[in-house]
């Protein structure tokens, strides 16, 4: 089986973006419709993508496919508030309290290939306005690495999750990742990166 | 009055079901579930922002018969409802995040009856934060907010069929439950109290 693709997880009536348009085409991306994505889909990618409006009632039902998945070295990629534990470590997503502009502030912790080369002010804003980043963050599991620090107390609105039993998590606590900061190339960048890390699991390089 | 949620279990639809709604609705299904539901149990069933007509579709039919027994449907922003309620024109529009930030900036939403019990509720204010579309409506039906060229995006239908249809362009569960926008929060504010206290089930 061909593991070198990473599944996106299609969850509205809208299409894949078009920052993954290439990647589709060239089979590095396969679009499917969240209610196709069977455990046999998720046990023969390298990677997961789940949007800010996947169904996480659903994916809490795939639990033990994605967890095997992830004990196999698979690579997944989380948008958006968690309100299920559907990777079991999941905490609920913590949302900033009556949050004004200086909440707003992201400060890059530690360096990812995901991130080179883009200063988190440059994510900051949409055409000058705060917010559209993450307004709050998904406590990351002990073990983890903040990569992104949002407010003045640099609360963990991105880390990475190197699962101890296997695979890894990229969590994102704010609106799709390849959507924020206001320059095209960048937003293909990082939709173009996101692939490159789930392609880089062990899943990925043992099932080829 | 029973309201019947449909939660399509994205984050912005749990955070509307079990959140600062929560006591609106007397239960919540998945749009998977309604097949096994009794949906005539209900006064109401509310579709909440963003659920994908593909898994709507399925259902239309059983949606329409208990509209037909007098129930009301509420279909809310962003759900294609015109793919699973019948009578239903929608024109999708490309959506203008940032009117507001031009000098005197207007989206051009507008109360089309403010002698409607809803804007006892809510004013002009809480029903502007962005559009992605518009509505042509039957002969007969309700409308009760505009866009800038008179579009219909809210408005109530009693004609179609023999229940009740509420439905609307605007999305307010989607960016409430995202925490974003408190114009959404205001409208649910009203909306929610509306839907709950005004409908009584249409006799079939």
């Amino acid at each position: 089986m061909n593991h070198r693709h990473v599944i996106f997880i299609v969850s509205t009536d809208a299409p894949i973006p078009p920052q993954f348009d290439e990647m589709q085409s060239e089979g590095r991306v396969h679009p499917v419709r969240q209610d196709r994505v069977t455990p046999e889909i998720i046990a023969g990618a390298a990677g997961l993508i789940a949007t800010a409006s996947v169904d996480q009632i659903d994916l809490l039902e795939k639990r033990d496919a994605i967890e095997r998945f992830l004990d196999a070295g698979g690579r997944m990629v989380i948008n958006g508030h968690a309100m299920r534990p559907y990777v079991r470590e999941l905490q609920p997503f913590v949302p900033l309290t009556t949050p004004h502009r200086p909440d707003y502030v992201l400060t890059r912790l530690a360096n990812h290939p995901v991130f080179a080369g883009i200063p988190a002010q440059t994510l900051e804003t949409n055409r000058g306005v705060a917010g559209f980043y993450g307004r709050g963050h998904n406590p990351p599991p002990a073990g983890a690495t903040a990569l992104t620090g949002i407010g003045p107390e640099r609360l963990p609105v991105d880390w990475v999750w190197q699962r101890p039993g296997g695979g890894a998590l990229f969590v994102h606590s704010g609106n799709d990742l390849w959507g924020v900061g206001d320059d095209p190339a960048v937003k293909r960048s990082i939709a173009e990166r996101l692939v490159d890390w789930c392609l880089a699991g062990s899943h990925a390089e043992v099932c080829t | 009055m029973s309201i019947l949620a449909i939660n399509g279990g994205a984050a912005y639809q749990i955070q509307a079901v079990e959140g600062r709604y929560a006591p609106f609705f007397d239960a919540a299904v998945r749009p998977e579930e309604i097949a096994r539901t009794n949906l005539n149990a209900y006064d109401s069933v509310i579709v909440l922002c963003r659920t994908p007509a593909w898994r709507m579709e399925p259902h239309a039919g059983q949606l329409r018969d208990y509209l037909d027994a007098g129930g009301t449907v509420v279909a809310m922003g962003e759900c294609h409802s015109e793919r699973w309620l019948p009578g239903i024109s929608f024109e999708p529009c490309e959506t203008n995040f940032w009117w507001w930030l031009t000098p005197d900036g207007d989206l051009g939403t507008r109360i089309a009856k403010p002698e409607h019990p809803l804007f006892g509720r809510i004013g002009e204010n809480d029903i502007r934060w962005h559009l992605h579309g518009s509505f042509d409506t039957p002969e007969g039906a309700e409308v009760l907010a505009t866009n800038k060229e008179g579009r219909a995006i809210l408005y109530v239908d009693e004609v179609t069929t023999g229940g009740r249809m509420i439905v609307t362009s605007l999305d307010p569960f989607f960016h409430h439950g995202h925490h974003f926008m408190p114009a959404t929060t205001r409208f649910l504010d009203g909306f929610m109290p509306w839907i709950s206290e005004d409908f009584e089930r249409k006799a079939a």
